[in-house]
């Protein structure tokens, strides 16, 4: 009986899942779908995405409740041969909870947008740009399909390709367009792999039968084609440069997609398929050097920019590094931790860069900034709440997670050095961290005095409260309903224990001495370095003349002029038209209507042949 | 009156296509009774008609 | 089979009779309910032998895409050269348009015939309109060496063909497809065979190295040239592939290699040079190449997942890039000229235009879930299988379709607009139609791609 009962009550809760799920994209789908001028369409997206939100309380709270992962089949999608396609759907851990997490997030990214696009003639357009993300991200949070997860996989892509050219009439932002896409598409090679070898080895692009199939395989070829992917998705380190580049696009759109959803999907893919990555030694040892090396180089590009929006970018990559240095650690639930934590306190961020910049007519340059601390005092406690939790604060919501994997790290017996590159990434945060604060913040106003300072609009006040309270809460509330399932390390010593904190404080303490000696006019540096971060590790210098320069040669010399229109056309063509000209020259000669000569030689053979003939008989 | 024959003179073109169709569906037509006729020549698929059974290339 | 067939050939006297005001819309409006009467054969599709059989014409999965593809093409041309005819005299329209009909008439005939001579005189046969539409309606004088390059390259490549349907004949009897089963047997298995059977088909998708009549005439050729040549010509290659391969079945693994390397080689290097171009439709054109480079590819393997590959991208393909012709073409006709860096910033001007350029863009880029990508995907997946090398030359194939697609795109629709085309007509409805009867389909087959995956081969 208890059986039956209990059988009839996971029936009621999937079909509740299924139905859930329906309806949340039905609430989403219906802004970008119905076209009536009478509502204002950016305020009424912004409210489907509200009720969205609540909505998708319901599987997180009956995940909580029931603790059970849904995974719902519904529709065969097609075959090619053999194989079958289906469209399916899990609502496990993960999505139950990144849904709520991304939803709020963008409710009130787009409640800030509102304010901040209000100039905009497109804002309806932009509003459904950001809903179709919005869209196309929790298909690819949802699936529990590899073709469903590239959907939304792509769709993501494409979307942060019209979304930083959202200004398309300028040239930087049409190219940082490009170049995030083609980044996002080198890492695509790998999902194909991915994709191929699933089919091949495993016969299903379901993702349990993928898992379970790939018990007793070897693993490395698909681990690392996975990682590939990540990288290429969440900018780790060789495919970086788009991040930076794509802060030419507004900023809610970098708040949204560039900090909170669309760059970690890469790190979700990972969380996803980590069944198949701990399967291989090479591939975790992967994850580890490559996280740690993306942290450490990103941050410290982050300690000498002077675009505000570009260090906080620097700053998503490190952290992102960072996931992926837990990932490595093999713990893809503290990794998931982070992610959700860090969406709060990282959208925070851009938004009060985006409103420091309005404020400041476009400047984006920290060093023209100063003394915002007294005139957009909202803007200016929120940003230093988003750089406390970002630190680690203790209680703050970054806390939660970054301590955690901390002190996994601190105990782990992997590799020491890549452990420690983390480590001092860590203490880069508190420097850039405050190096804003210094800069944004305190000192005297280093502006125009006629600038347009003003944060009374209740749309940005009430989102970024929004986004303040969720920084402070979340973690707390995550770690006590969902404790995680592996077991943390419980007893260590006191400085191992506070590692996080004190590696933090170091950073803060160096940097703040070397403030006062620069203010000192003391020179402690030579420019190498210097030039070293500022100008990106010469990555783009390097790569983005050479590759682009050495493509397009080829392109035109090797396979335009050179095969295509030499060879082939030599060989082809012009070898007939060739042959067959002197051929046709040899038999014109014969031909030329010399009509009396013709005659003549005619006449002369019949007459000699007639005599000889005579002769002979 | 005068406006039908001027109907007839401007419109009569559009007889074509249909009549085109309706003449395809009777050599799709004539093809399958052959076709028909053909297999039920044949050892393999040949057999009487019952009484009152219909042809079977209806 | 008639049905279709009898009421394409009245097109030609409709269009001869009908007083010349009244010439483009009744022709378009019965080759339209034509092309809404071939949708009947979709039903089909669920069986897996020949139907709709006819004594010398079938359908089958295979083929029926490609019918119905060609028979939406018809109006989709007449719809897109009517305003470019205009200056046109009056027996000259009508015999643009007849010529229209007689290139649909040769390739229903080609794609359903059952016998491989009939499908052999028709796949020649529809080089004559061809050749006619694009050397007398071309637009530079280039058109009469485009015109020669595609009729010899095609005519050269295809007579071993008709040698080795003639040998194949005396040796079996019969060149019909439907009792091909029984006596491939029989035929003896060589690799010149092999080599004249697959030839003529190789030059028509073209594979790369045999393309150079393509870029040409493609530039060359009016519009409904270039849609008819992009969407249904090169698919002939690709059918006719798959059709022989059945016969000459199995080959060694020794005789693709060259082919399928040079198919492969052929996506970058195409991709190359498209992503330099500075010519719209060559740009196309050249896109075009290195896709069907992965057609060949997914046919050459011969596994019923690469015919189901090359398939879905052969109709996906035919929809995107002649969409793109379109589109290229409703740029030239306003400001005359082909050259992108003369025609940018346009989504300013004409920003519905825009989303269309931007709808097949991402077409051409392939992504999911469009037919685009499950055909090349598919493609992808059985190379892989076949041997894992390809995927690098797949793989860098794939980014470099993206690059040179969003480049296009890009160029054409963002950035400032430049001062000396401020001044354009405005779309017609009938351009959007246009795009939208090339979108529609494409979206449609989302939902059921079953219909093109041609899974009974």
């Amino acid at each position: 009986m208890m059986g039956q009962s209990e059988h009839i009550a996971e029936i009621i809760i999937s079909s509740l899942m299924s139905m859930t799920l329906m309806l949340l994209m039905g609430i989403l789908g219906f802004p970008i779908i119905i076209n009536n001028t009478k509502y204002n369409k950016a305020i009424f997206t912004m409210k489907a995405v509200k009720l969205a939100f609540f909505w998708s309380l319901l599987p997180a709270g009956l995940l909580i409740i029931t603790g059970t992962d849904f995974t719902i089949n519904t529709w065969e999608w097609f075959h090619i041969s053999t194989f079958t396609i289906y469209t399916s759907v899990k609502i496990d851990y993960y999505a139950a909870v990144f849904l709520p997490v991304a939803l709020y997030v963008t409710w009130s990214i787009l409640q800030f947008a509102l304010w901040y696009m209000e100039k905009d003639h497109n804002i309806d357009q932009f509003f459904k740009y950001l809903l179709i993300f919005l869209i196309s991200m929790i298909i690819l949070v949802t699936a529990n399909n590899l073709f469903q997860l590239f959907i939304g996989w792509e769709g993501v892509g494409i979307m942060s390709f019209l979304l930083i050219s959202w200004w398309f009439g300028r040239p930087d932002a049409n190219s940082a367009a490009l170049q995030a896409v083609l980044y996002n598409r080198t890492g695509d090679l790998g999902l194909f792999v991915m994709m191929a070898w699933t089919m091949t080895s495993t016969n299903s692009w379901e993702l349990d039968d993928i898992f379970l199939h790939s018990q007793n395989q070897n693993m490395t070829m698909p681990a690392l084609a996975l990682i590939l992917a990540a990288a290429g998705k969440s900018a780790q380190f060789g495919l970086h440069p788009w991040l930076p580049s794509a802060m030419e696009g507004p900023t809610p759109v970098s708040a949204l997609l560039h900090s909170s959803t669309m760059v970690v999907a890469g790190i979700f893919l990972l969380i996803r398929f980590y069944p198949i990555i701990e399967q291989s030694k090479t591939a975790m040892t992967t994850c580890l050097w490559l996280g740690s090396l993306t942290t450490l180089f990103t941050a410290a590009c982050a300690l000498t920019q002077n675009d505000i929006k570009k260090i906080i970018a620097f700053s998503t990559s490190s952290q992102l590094g960072f996931m992926m240095v837990t990932i490595g650690l093999g713990q893809p639930r503290l990794a998931f931790l982070h992610i959700c934590t860090h969406a709060f306190f990282k959208a925070m961020l851009f938004m009060c860069s985006g409103v420091i910049i309005h404020s400041l007519k476009n400047e984006q340059d920290i060093r023209k900034m100063g003394g915002m601390y007294f005139l957009t005092p909202l803007t200016a406690s929120c940003i230093t709440l988003g750089s406390l939790a970002l630190t680690g604060t203790p209680f703050l919501s970054g806390f939660y997670s970054k301590d955690a994997i901390i002190e996994t790290l601190n105990s782990s017996h992997l590799n020491a050095c890549a452990l420690s590159m983390t480590l001092i990434a860590t203490s880069f945060t508190a420097v850039y961290s405050l190096r804003i604060l210094y800069y944004v913040l305190g000192g005297q106003p280093r502006f125009n005095s006629l600038s347009p300072i003003n944060e009374n609009d209740p749309n940005l006040n009430t989102s970024l409260m929004r986004l303040a309270v969720g920084s402070l809460i979340f973690g707390q509330l995550i770690t006590m309903s969902l404790p995680p399932k592996t077991t943390s390390v419980l007893t260590m010593t006191l400085t191992m224990k506070m590692t996080a904190i004190l590696v933090t404080l170091t950073g803060l303490t160096t940097a703040l001495l070397l403030t006062q000696s620069d203010s000192l006019h003391k020179k402690l540096w030579s420019h190498l370095p210097l030039h070293f971060t500022t100008l990106l590790g010469f990555f783009p210098l390097t790569i983005h003349r050479l590759l682009p320069k050495l493509t397009l040669q080829m392109g035109h010399l090797i396979s335009s002029q050179l095969i295509d229109q030499t060879w082939f056309k030599l060989l082809g063509p012009k070898a007939i038209l060739k042959s067959s000209m002197s051929l046709s020259k040899y038999i014109n000669t014969i031909q030329l209507g010399l009509i009396k000569l013709h005659l003549m030689s005619f006449t002369i053979a019949l007459l000699t042949t007639a005599f000889i003939y005579t002769i002979m008989t | 009156m005068v406006n039908f024959a001027a109907l007839v003179r401007d419109h009569w073109v559009h007889i074509f296509v249909p009549m085109g169709f309706v003449v395809g569906y009777y050599l799709d037509r004539l093809q399958d009774q052959k076709l028909t006729a053909y297999r039920n020549k044949s050892v393999l698929y040949a057999r009487e008609l019952k009484p009152g059974e219909e042809v079977t290339w209806k | 089979m008639m049905k279709i067939l009898t009421p394409t050939l009245m097109l030609i006297p409709l269009t001869w009779l009908s007083s010349f005001s009244h010439l483009w819309r009744p022709t378009l409006s019965y080759s339209f309910i034509i092309s809404t009467l071939s949708l009947t054969w979709i039903k089909n599709m669920s069986e897996t032998g020949w139907t709709s059989l006819g004594l010398y014409m079938a359908t089958d999965t295979l083929s029926t895409p490609l019918i119905i593809l060609t028979c939406w093409l018809l109006p989709l041309m007449i719809l897109a050269s009517q305003d470019h005819m205009k200056t046109e005299s009056q027996t000259r329209q009508r015999l643009y348009i007849t010529l229209l009909i007689f290139l649909q008439l040769f390739l229903i005939s080609a794609f359903s015939s059952t016998e491989l001579i009939m499908f052999y005189i028709m796949f020649e046969a529809t080089l004559i309109p061809t050749l006619m539409i694009i050397t007398r309606w071309g637009n530079q004088l280039e058109r009469l060496s485009a015109g020669t390059y595609l009729l010899f390259y095609t005519l050269i490549s295809s007579l071993p063909l008709l040698v080795a349907l003639l040998m194949i004949q005396t040796n079996t009897g019969s060149l019909s497809l439907t009792s091909a089963q029984f006596y491939f047997s029989l035929i003896p298995q060589h690799n010149f065979l092999w080599l004249a059977c697959f030839l003529a088909f190789l030059v028509k998708m073209p594979l790369y190295g045999l393309h150079l009549w393509l870029p040409k005439a493609h530039v060359e050729a009016p519009i409904a040239g270039s849609m008819i040549l992009a969407a249904v010509l090169l698919k002939l290659g690709g059918y006719g592939m798959t059709r022989i391969s059945t016969i000459v079945d199995p080959i060694s693994k020794n005789m693709t290699y060259p082919f399928i390397t040079l198919a492969l080689w052929g996506v970058i290097m195409t991709g190359l040079v498209c992503l330099q171009q500075m010519d719209l439709k060559s740009l196309i054109a050249y896109s075009s190449v290195g896709h069907m480079g992965l057609v060949v590819g997914g046919v050459l393997t011969q596994t019923s997942w690469g015919y189901s590959g090359a398939l879905i991208l052969m109709i996906a393909h035919g929809l995107t890039s002649s969409a793109l012709f379109c589109l290229a073409n409703i740029n030239y006709e306003r400001t005359h000229s082909r050259i992108m860096y003369l025609t940018r910033g346009l989504q300013i001007i004409f920003p519905l235009m825009a989303i269309w350029w931007l709808s097949f863009t991402l077409a051409n880029l392939a992504l999911p879930p469009l037919p685009n990508m499950m055909g090349e995907l598919t493609i992808i997946v059985c190379m892989f299988n076949w041997s894992w090398w390809t995927i690098i030359f797949t793989g860098l194939g794939t980014l470099i379709t993206a690059a040179y697609s969003l480049h296009m795109f890009t160029t054409t629709q963002r950035g400032a607009l430049p001062p000396h085309i401020t001044s354009l007509t405005p779309m017609n409805i009938k351009e959007h139609l246009l795009i939208i009867l090339h979108l529609l389909p494409l979206l449609l087959l989302i939902l059921k791609p079953e219909i093109i995956t041609c899974w009974s081969s």
